[in-house]
């Protein structure tokens, strides 16, 4: 694979290859005592596509992928992974899949071939076919001329890289990335959406792309879930997202707000929903220039001082703001 | 082979962890060098390390200097008699040393005289509050020379008595006058000899299972000793790398791998056994080669010895490390444990100095189990049959405990 390390990427525009179903699960549900972090979770997943996972931390998005890697055990559900039976053939689906961990699953004590073939033993790789896979485990993640360093001397960019690198030892069919670029630098990030683009493309593996960052769903995903408190509130392409929950909206920023001032807004003929977030209060309604007109002269009569106001089309944090009430990244 | 590589990587890690290697064989070979140099007086028949005495001496009689000289002779005291300008020490000299010395003997004025007339004699030892030992010691030896002198004394003094009643009694019922001169001077020379050399004495004779006359030395207790604490403190945090890999998120990955969760417990076994084994074996090669440490009639049973205690430590260790939810609690409560295993189950000292009920009560450890082993064959000298107990029941102990802890680790 031949890489710049040009930190601009682009879109995930290509067509998903097959609407072969590569994951199907029903209702997959997994509680810690009385807390539910998956509520009867359904999700299907197409080969060759990068499915996202976009939600807050905290909304189960890790729980749910332990439990589609064999991590965590259902505690109800069912879901069938490359045609095998998760709870028949876990041993199975684990030669199938990979996991890319939000935290770095890498031995810093040794050096990088150390570890890729560490796991690589463990897939139960042998002679050539394990050297090869390592070779170009490394290439792709552009660590050949670093193989032999101690990983503890690596950037976070390096690690993150070697990271991925392990993920991708067994060749699998699908392979889940859990916030693989938190803590990133742009170069870095940049190289990772590569890698998984190519990944897709030409390798033809599956991704479920788990982020909170909104731009990073929108542009590396062909399908997004909107996912918050174990659920999933909608899934579809970003354009359909837009299409179904986005519309243009009115940002009104005003530094205090009363709940009494809100309510009245709200109770407004051709108001459909009001956000205060951050200071900035986010109007969605169908007459949006009646609206503002009435919403800031209710706004003067309170005495209070507008500090910008803008009209703009939504986006995927405006789709999860409405859907969920919340911003992702509280 | 899964269990192979995970133990492989663990090895591999272990022996680049400079710090953790000096920690594990460097540690321990200066504590038993320094324990058993420390406490080589106890054990060697030569050279014993005096108490440094001061005496004032203020009487001139003859017992008095005999009682000098049996204080100079003494293999325990180092007897200074005179200040640093050679003048006799006084009993306001000699309570200034008492701090420093921590006791000093003052022999009064009159002291020959009334032990001959039959008087009470009295000796002094001045002794420092503040430590018990070398006054102790000072007055034990005062006490078995005031007991020699006091049998003397007394029957002398009785004989004499008796002589001269037999010879009032001749006088007074047969009218015959005898001379008891020579029979006091021969109760007088027999109760000397007496004294020099008692009816009843005590003989040591030294046990020892082989025929080969042998000299035990510290390091025949202490190497064994150290070695199975700091086998413990090694293994417990080796272990603890299984709670490293879990906040980590490396145990995580490893779930995602199509291996068992049994592999990856039994691969982390794998490696602490083969660290404790290491270690023990290592600790036993210095002992030997550097300290002159005896390894016993049976080497077979030495090895297998080693073999069940470092099976023992590593399922002790892989069961703390399977009830701790992090490393540092691993940690507070390894060090707490195998501290309290030492100082019960007798790394530290022999088990027989403790109460009858702590012997028992230390049997629950490992420790006591693998000491009582190991002192069978490097003190006693007995063969491989007195150590059949112990490595039955240590076998069992790591057996049970690493049933245990696969029942209880929690992987996530």
């Amino acid at each position: 694979m031949t890489q710049t390390t040009d930190p601009k990427y682009e879109r995930s525009n290509h067509p998903v290859q097959t609407k072969d179903l590569i994951i199907s699960a029903k209702g997959l549900r997994k509680s810690f005592g009385k807390f539910t972090a998956v509520q009867d979770v359904d999700l299907d997943v197409y080969e060759g596509e990068i499915l996202g996972l976009l939600g807050p931390n905290g909304a189960g998005k890790t729980t749910l992928i332990s439990m589609l890697t064999g991590v965590l055990k259902p505690d109800s559900g069912q879901a069938t992974i490359c045609g095998y039976d998760l709870h028949k053939d876990l041993h199975k689906i684990k030669r199938k899949v990979s996991l890319v961990p939000q935290h770095l699953a890498i031995y810093l004590e040794l050096n990088a071939y150390e570890n890729l073939n560490f796991f690589a033993n463990l897939y139960g790789l042998k002679g050539k076919e394990k050297k090869e896979r390592i070779d170009e485990a490394l290439e792709i993640a552009q660590l050949t001329d670093q193989a032999t360093k101690k990983v503890e001397h690596f950037s976070g960019g390096m690690k993150r890289r070697l990271n991925l690198a392990i993920g991708l030892l067994n060749h699998p069919k699908v392979i889940f990335f859990d916030e693989p670029t938190v803590g990133v630098d742009p170069q870095s990030r940049s190289h990772i959406f590569k890698s998984i683009q190519y990944l897709v493309k030409e390798l033809k593996m599956s991704v479920i792309y788990t982020t909170h960052y909104m731009e990073e769903a929108e542009t590396l995903c062909h399908r997004v879930a909107i996912y918050d408190q174990g659920k999933v509130l909608d899934l579809d392409d970003t354009d359909a997202l837009l299409a179904k929950h986005g519309q243009k909206q009115l940002e009104i920023r005003v530094d205090a707000m009363d709940d009494q001032l809100i309510q009245a807004i709200e109770k407004l003929k051709h108001v459909d929903s009001v956000h205060y977030v951050d200071q900035t209060l986010v109007i969605h309604a169908h007459d949006l220039i009646k609206t503002t007109e009435v919403v800031l002269r209710m706004i003067q009569e309170n005495q209070l001082e507008v500090k910008t106001f803008n009209v703009r089309e939504s986006d995927l944090e405006d789709v999860f703001l409405k859907l969920t009430g919340r911003k992702l990244r509280n | 082979m899964n269990i192979w590589h995970i133990a492989m990587k663990d090895i591999r890690i272990f022996l680049r962890d400079i710090p953790g290697l000096i920690y594990l064989i460097l540690t321990p070979i200066i504590v038993i060098a320094i324990a058993s140099f420390a406490l080589s007086g106890i054990f060697a028949d030569d050279e014993v390390e005096r108490f440094s005495i001061p005496l004032v001496v203020e009487d001139e009689g003859e017992l008095t200097n005999q009682l000098v000289d049996v204080l100079q002779e003494t293999s325990v005291l180092k007897i200074i008699k005179t200040t640093k300008d050679g003048k006799q020490i006084t009993r306001q000299e000699a309570e200034k040393l008492v701090p420093e010395y921590k006791a000093a003997i003052v022999i009064p004025d009159g002291f020959s005289d009334n032990v001959a007339q039959g008087e009470l004699a009295e000796l002094i030892v001045m002794s420092d509050p503040a430590d018990r030992v070398i006054p102790g010691v000072v007055h034990d030896i005062l006490s078995q020379y005031t007991a020699k002198l006091s049998m003397q004394s007394v029957t002398n003094e009785v004989a004499i008595e008796a002589l001269m009643h037999i010879t009032e009694l001749s006088k007074a019922v047969h009218g015959v006058e005898l001379d008891p001169t020579k029979e006091i001077q021969s109760v007088q020379e027999k109760s000397e000899y007496y004294v020099e050399n008692p009816p009843i004495q005590v003989v040591t004779n030294v046990v020892q299972g082989n025929d080969e006359a042998r000299e035990t030395t510290p390091f025949e207790s202490n190497v064994p000793g150290y070695a199975v604490m700091f086998v413990l403190l090694g293994t417990t945090a080796a272990a603890s790398s299984l709670l490293d890999e879990r906040e980590r998120g490396t145990l995580g990955k490893l779930q995602t791998l199509p291996i068992t969760r049994m592999s990856i417990l039994s691969g982390k076994m794998l490696a602490n056994f083969t660290t404790a084994l290491f270690q023990m074996f290592v600790l036993f090669t210095v002992g030997h080669f550097v300290f002159q440490m005896w390894l016993g009639p049976s080497i077979l049973g030495l090895v297998l010895l080693i073999v069940a205690t470092a099976f023992a430590a590593t399922g002790m260790a892989m069961l703390i490390a399977s009830v701790c939810k992090t490393r540092a609690q691993a940690s507070g409560i390894s060090l707490l444990i195998v501290l309290s295993m030492s100082a019960l189950g007798g790394s530290w000292w022999p088990l027989y100095i403790v109460p009858d009920w702590l012997q028992t009560v230390a049997h629950v450890t490992l420790t006591a189990w693998a000491m009582s082993g190991f002192n069978n064959l490097l003190v006693y000298g007995q063969g491989f049959t007195s150590i059949l107990t112990s490595i039955t029941v240590l076998f069992s102990m790591g057996i049970l405990f690493l049933i245990l802890s696969v029942r209880f680790f929690r992987f996530n």
